[in-house]
């Protein structure tokens, strides 16, 4: 059942999406569901965007930025 | 035939060579490298970054500094830092990092230097290196970290940070090296080559920038304090590195001798400065150990925080909010006092403070943890490169610079920036750097853009000899996907047969193929003959991060014929292969999952375009005083037009007004030498009298209405020009109830007074200065020259008549720095200084008993009231913003800062940029300054100015940007309100009209735009999109995108 979660992580890439690529780079383990997505803000998100990922499955949303 | 025709002829360097690779040197690299001159940028450790890239945060903001100092951030994030170009693949072209390296000698003179370098072995070639970290898994030899100050151990084989610049592993050959070689074979790349010997190089440059920066005072010095002996006893950079997210703890702050949590921690202050030995201030650790203290409220549980300090010297925006904030909201405590020894129970390590209250009683407390607030030392290195240099050194051991000349060391063409001229903040370094950055542009004026670049793409560089592009609107999408493994490192926990099998499957995938190095030049080519044989226009590569690869694929793809956005990177090393170990099932089928949206966003990609736009070659400054002035003769030195506006009659602001200073200097000289220049300066127009009516345009291409006032009538008309410089002062405030009774002046009176009648001067017996005078319904902050200028005045009446009595009532006195040294000196000349509170603040009186003027006043050392007599009493006012700011702020679209000065982008690392690209801010209108920290500001606008000038034909904006699609608009105005540079407006034109023939519709100007797409998420109507990050390409709803996973789990093998 786990495996079948998907949380979609929305992050800025000038900060969340570089402590995810730091995360790699000290190889920080996290599940397999986190799938990181990056956007030039924060800011671009857009509530639809939030709600489009709930209604197409996603069972979690991170926004970080 | 002249006699230089006769001398062969020598191309002069269009280069700059700058010492230090912290972040005033790399500003200042920066600066110089968009100017169009090449720079040498020399570090003597394996990285950049120097001493920030050891602070988890910087106050009064807290932000994180790793991602901001040291080498990341790209154009349009709204929080942008120095600069992206330190980036490995996306280095500035005209920057040469040399790591690892020193200076060993420079000959030559002002413009024509030949400098020689030592170039220390790193062992790993950086180009090879992929940071797989199996050098660093094999050595055996086990070391302290000196980054984390040896409170943690790393190999001989080590890279110094997580995230450094440039990227890549060192080998540490000290004498624990056994050469057992192990490291050299284990490299999946060969990037080692242990052989490598030191060699010596020699650059030819036209300037030198010297950004040594500081070393920490050697707390152990003073043995009283327990330092070295109590294992509880830490130096601040200790505790620094407990508290960041990047320490040894993961930011948990504990004791060494239990690794418990400390329920009580003290800060002691001046450790190190303002004694006997240093006689200076060092400037920061107020304000440092007020955000340690403030950190550990914030983290540890009911933690007791004391910090014993002596003044509070939070002298700069914001500053002082800063200190209120830690003392009434976070409960620090402060206590006025010099602690002289620190004891320790041995049974528990806890230590034992002894010292003395305001009101003279010895107290003793128990603390968990005491934190050594350490000073600002001159760097390591100074004497020995002072004296091959030539340089001079003050008798701290710093840099010597002239007070009106701040930059400039004592050998022409040599310049120096950051703390190695006087202890100095992050934000002042910066201002130096970008200013040492100016003088280097104005000494070689006639080489600037010998090297230009443009920002025509994401990665800067060079284009020309590019392949033109190819136009593939007519092609159906033609995909290829390399996977990249990273020289077998990623096949470990990935298995890529299956995922190129697979992804060769995807619709519109051409071609699918395993690299092992894509990011190598033999790759490259590679995947360059795929691209031309099977006619592909879109390429994805499973690979590494977008932020360290991206340029480099990008560049690949522009010189293939391909727009450099048709290309998708899947960071699977990052976010898939190595974080998700032992999970090979799910990590496959997120990988495949991660190449599939991949392909699916890619086919939708368009090509992306920035507009190229004409740079008019002037810059419009705005105030005529200290600022202005320096900044356009600075621009123009470099070779652009100024056009100077002062909205009196006479240039020099309150310059005019400043007979003399405290280092002794005459401000006058300075005065006449500035306005004869700017007056006969070919390149400088001055409109006197004239004020900015309005202000349009972007970056490159502003047109500003001016009015110039003329007996009554005024004369309006408008000037074009590329950048704009707001250098419009303050001023003394000169309302307060205190001026109405006679005897009460301003300390800038007082100043009058001595120049123009000494004899009444000489006539006093009791002058009771107070400072800290804040005219009612004002802000309170550090107007940070007063106390120096207070004491000068001090210095002049017991000079005129040594028996007068001078008395300053103070809050803080704040001589930071070297200024320092001229409180001591007044105390020696008998001023008498009686600290006053909030609570209770000094009272002017008139006694009608005596007929006298009185203060009374509080004494905390004595615990009774103090009726002063006075003949004088010269108060020392806020310095406010100067009248119109905030119109001008209006008039420019710039925001101005709960002090009402005008606000700079961010307050550390942009302190001379504001938000809207192309206006900088310059001197007093940013923030009280002396004169020497206006210029030093000053030329750090006119190099930022400058770097824009330079790009003449080829300034290219746009690009990611949001645009709007007018019939969808409504005019609800959300856009306006919602973007942080304020760039959206709604506006009514012809073919502009917004829903049901609304009479007009928001419109963004592309060359503004700084692609955040904040606009774009909040728009009700849906009316914008962001380029490049369309709903469809964000959501790819055809090929069901995000939410469910697409993919079954692949097997295990």
């Amino acid at each position: 059942m786990s495996e079948d979660l998907q949380v979609v992580a929305f992050c800025c890439q000038h900060c969340a999406y570089a402590a995810a690529d730091l995360a790699g780079g000290l190889r920080l383990q996290y599940p397999p569901s986190v799938r990181v997505v990056m956007l030039p803000c924060t800011g671009k998100i857009d509530a639809l965007l939030v709600l489009q990922a709930f209604e197409s499955g996603a069972d979690g949303v991170m926004v970080a930025g | 035939m002249s006699l230089t025709d006769t001398l062969p002829l020598r191309h002069k360097p269009a280069a700059a060579l700058v010492v230090g690779g912290g972040i005033g040197g790399m500003r200042a690299a920066l600066d110089l490298a968009d100017a169009g001159l090449k720079v040498y940028l020399v570090e003597q450790t394996p990285c950049l970054g120097g001493r920030v890239a050891q602070l988890g945060f910087m106050f009064p903001q807290h932000d994180c500094v790793l991602c901001r100092g040291t080498a990341d951030h790209g154009y349009g994030c709204t929080r942008p830092s120095i600069s992206p170009a330190y980036i490995q693949h996306n280095q500035h072209p005209n920057i040469q990092i040399l790591t690892n390296t020193r200076v060993v000698d420079a000959a030559g003179e002002a413009g024509d230097f030949t400098v020689s370098l030592r170039r220390e072995p790193r062992y790993v070639d950086i180009q090879r290196c992929t940071n797989c970290g199996i050098c660093a898994e094999v050595c055996p030899v086990t070391l302290p970290d000196a980054y984390q100050l040896g409170m943690t151990m790393r190999k001989a084989a080590y890279k110094t940070a997580a995230r450094a610049t440039p990227d890549a592993y060192s080998i540490d050959k000290g004498p624990y090296c056994d050469d057992c070689v192990k490291c050299e074979q284990a490299c999946p790349t060969s990037a080692i080559h242990l052989d490598e010997q030191p060699r010596l190089e020699s650059v030819e440059v036209g300037a030198i920038i010297l950004a040594l920066g500081y070393q920490i005072y050697d707390a152990a010095e003073l043995e009283e304090l327990g330092y070295g002996r109590y294992p509880n006893v830490l130096q601040a950079l200790h505790y620094e590195r407990l508290a960041s997210r990047s320490g040894p703890t993961e930011g948990a702050v504990i004791r060494p001798s239990d690794n418990r949590q400390p329920r009580s921690i003290a800060w002691l202050q001046c450790i190190g400065s303002r004694d006997q030995k240093n006689a200076f201030c060092s400037s920061i650790c107020c304000m440092y150990a007020t955000k340690e203290a403030i950190l550990a409220k914030q983290r540890l549980k009911d933690v007791q925080c004391s910090v014993f300090i002596m003044d509070e010297r939070a002298f700069n925006k914001e500053y002082s909010a800063y200190f209120t904030k830690a003392r009434d909201t976070h409960g620090i405590q402060y206590n006025r006092c010099r602690v002289s020894a620190v004891s320790e129970d041995p049974s528990t390590h806890d230590l034992i403070l002894r010292y003395t209250e305001a009101n003279g009683k010895i107290h003793e407390e128990r603390f968990d943890m005491v934190v050594l607030a350490t000073g600002l030392q001159p760097p390591e290195s100074a004497g020995q490169l002072a004296e091959m240099l030539g340089i001079g050194l003050n008798k701290h051991g710093f840099c010597e610079t002239d007070k009106f000349a701040p930059l400039q060391t004592t050998r022409p063409g040599v310049f120096v920036c950051g703390a190695f001229s006087s202890p100095k903040e992050i934000a002042e370094t910066i201002i130096d750097a970008s200013g040492a950055a100016a003088e280097v542009m104005r000494l070689l004026n006639d080489r600037l853009n010998t090297y230009p670049t443009s920002r025509e793409w994401p990665f800067l560089s060079d284009t020309s000899g590019f392949a033109p592009e190819r136009d593939v609107s007519s092609e159906p999408p033609r995909v290829g996907v390399f996977a990249c493994t990273c020289g077998e490192t990623l096949n470990e926990h990935l298995n890529y047969p299956t995922l190129v099998q697979q992804a060769s499957q995807f619709p519109g995938v051409e071609t699918a193929e395993i690299l092992d190095f894509a990011c190598f030049p033999e790759a490259l080519g590679h995947i360059q003959e795929h691209v031309q044989s099977d006619r592909l226009n879109r390429l994805v590569i499973a690979a590494c991060s977008n932020r360290t690869h991206e340029s480099l694929f990008q560049r690949m793809m522009r010189q293939i014929g391909l727009n450099p956005y048709l290309l998708e990177l899947v960071n699977l090393r990052e976010q898939c292969s190595r974080v998700h170990e032992g999970q090979s099932g799910l990590a496959n089928r997120k990988a495949l999952e991660m190449v599939r949206l991949a392909v699916g966003r890619v086919q939708l990609a368009q090509p992306v375009y920035k507009k190229k736009h004409r740079c008019r070659p002037s810059a419009l400054v705005i105030g005529g005083g200290l600022a202005g002035m320096t900044a356009g003769l600075a621009i123009a030195d470099s070779g652009y037009d100024v056009h100077l506006v002062e909205r009196s009659e006479r240039l020099g602001g309150n310059l005019l007004d400043l007979y003399y200073v405290v280092e002794g200097v005459n401000p006058q000289r300075l005065l006449r030498d500035l306005v004869n220049r700017v007056r006969a300066h070919q390149r400088i127009e001055v409109h006197t009298r004239t004020e900015v009516v309005n202000h349009t345009g972007h970056l490159g291409y502003f047109i500003t209405g001016l009015r110039t006032k003329h007996n009554g009538t005024g004369e309006n008309f408008s000037v074009e020009h590329g950048v704009t410089i707001v250098a419009t002062g303050a001023q003394e405030a000169r309302q307060h109830p205190y001026l109405k009774a006679p005897g009460v002046i301003t300390q800038h009176e007082l100043e009058e007074k001595i120049i123009h009648q000494p004899e009444e001067i000489a006539a006093l017996k009791d002058v009771v200065m107070i400072q800290c005078v804040r005219p009612e319904n004002t802000p309170e902050y550090c107007s940070r020259v007063c106390c120096t200028n207070a004491l000068k005045n001090a210095a002049r009446l017991k000079l005129f008549n040594p028996s007068c009595r001078v008395t300053v009532l103070f809050k803080n006195i704040v001589t930071y720095g070297f200024r320092e040294e001229y409180y001591t000196e007044a105390r020696q000349l008998g001023v008498m200084f009686v600290r006053y509170t909030d609570a209770e603040p000094p009272q002017v009186y008139f006694d009608h008993n005596y007929d006298r003027l009185k203060v009374r006043v509080r004494d905390l050392s004595l615990d009774r009231w103090l009726d002063l007599q006075a003949d004088l009493i010269p108060i020392s006012t806020s310095i406010i913003p100067s009248v119109g700011s905030a119109e001008l702020a209006r008039i420019l679209r710039v925001p101005l800062s709960s002090e009402g000065f005008f606000e700079e982008a961010q307050m550390k690392l942009r302190p001379m940029d504001f938000m809207r690209e192309g206006i900088f801010l310059a001197g007093m209108a940013h923030y009280p300054k002396f004169s020497e920290e206006a210029i030093s500001h000053a030329l750090a606008a006119a190099a930022r100015a400058v770097t824009v000038l330079s790009q003449r034909d080829s300034l290219y904006l746009g690009g990611v940007v949001a645009q709007v699609d007018p019939a969808k608009c409504v005019g609800c105005l959300t856009c306006t309100r919602t973007c942080p540079f304020g760039i959206p407006q709604v506006i009514h034109e012809e073919g502009r009209i917004g829903v049901g023939g609304l009479g007009g519709a928001a419109f963004i100007d592309s060359a503004l735009c700084q692609g955040c797409g904040t606009c774009t998420g909040e728009c009700p109507a849906n009316a914008i999109q962001l380029i490049h990050y369309t709903d469809e390409q964000m959501m790819m709803r055809a090929i069901g995108g995000l939410g469910t996973w697409k993919i079954p789990v692949i097997s295990e093998q």
